[in-house]
């Protein structure tokens, strides 16, 4: 295993352990802020999973077989004037895992930006209360 | 342009917004919560680069200065998520010490 894929997995760990931090958060409080919270709190989790498929992705292209996963050749020979078809399929499961992941990490950061968003409202609201108090 | 180097490119985007809004935060807020949103400021932007290094990787090229950039990569994803989990720590213990000043 490369270095690469073991901070990999120590990634997805403190990720999977800041979830279980901003849950906590979420508990504690109230409102509107909790309402922010609530998009902030899956968007953790969710980055966690995004790098769990990473070091999937990253396993099965160390071990991934030298072959193709499909094979269809088409062949037609009108006195040697030759029509060839051949589809070869090289691990797709791996390709669609990258794609799969930083789809993933996407999502991960529009809940991120809702919940900011609605954090930074929330708080530019009690801050102009505290500027005219 | 890959499909994987279009939607890096879409979250180095999206997370230097995260960034931007975070220092937003960072202008109304003060004291404590301000040192954590801190943290969630400098976390987005080492976020950001990541994002920016894999598209690079997308690109075709495979190391900086001798050093692999999917090691790089790994090591700025590691930073953003220490940092995003004190981050998060740290603004649990300012709520649950405000959470309990209220309920005494």
């Amino acid at each position: 295993m490369t270095a690469a894929n073991l901070l990999a997995i120590v990634v997805t760990i403190v990720g999977i352990a800041a979830a279980l931090i901003a849950r906590k958060t979420w508990l504690l409080v109230e409102d509107d802020l909790a309402d922010s919270w609530r998009w902030i709190l899956p968007s953790v989790p969710v980055y966690a999973i995004s790098f769990a498929i990473l070091v999937m992705h990253n396993l099965l292209q160390k071990y991934a077989v030298p072959q193709p996963v499909f094979d269809l050749a088409f062949s037609v020979s009108l006195i040697k004037k030759q029509a060839m078809l051949t589809i070869k399929i090289w691990e797709p499961i791996i390709l669609v895992l990258k794609n799969i992941q930083v789809l993933v990490e996407l999502l991960f950061l529009i809940l991120v930006l809702i919940g900011l968003i609605r954090q930074y409202r929330l708080f530019q609201e009690l801050y102009r209360k505290q500027d005219r108090g | 342009m890959s499909f994987v180097m279009f939607a890096a490119t879409i979250n180095f985007f999206l997370a230097s917004l995260a960034a931007l809004i975070s220092f937003g935060i960072i202008r109304k807020v003060t004291g404590d919560l301000a040192l954590s949103w801190r943290y969630s400021f400098i976390a987005f932007q080492i976020l950001a680069l990541s994002t920016l290094l894999t598209a690079i990787y997308e690109l075709g090229i495979r190391s900086v200065a001798g050093i692999s950039l999917q090691l790089l990569t790994y090591i700025s994803h590691f930073v953003f998520v220490i940092l995003a989990f004190f981050g998060l720590l740290y603004q649990y213990r300012i709520l649950k010490g405000l959470t309990d000043r209220g309920v005494k």
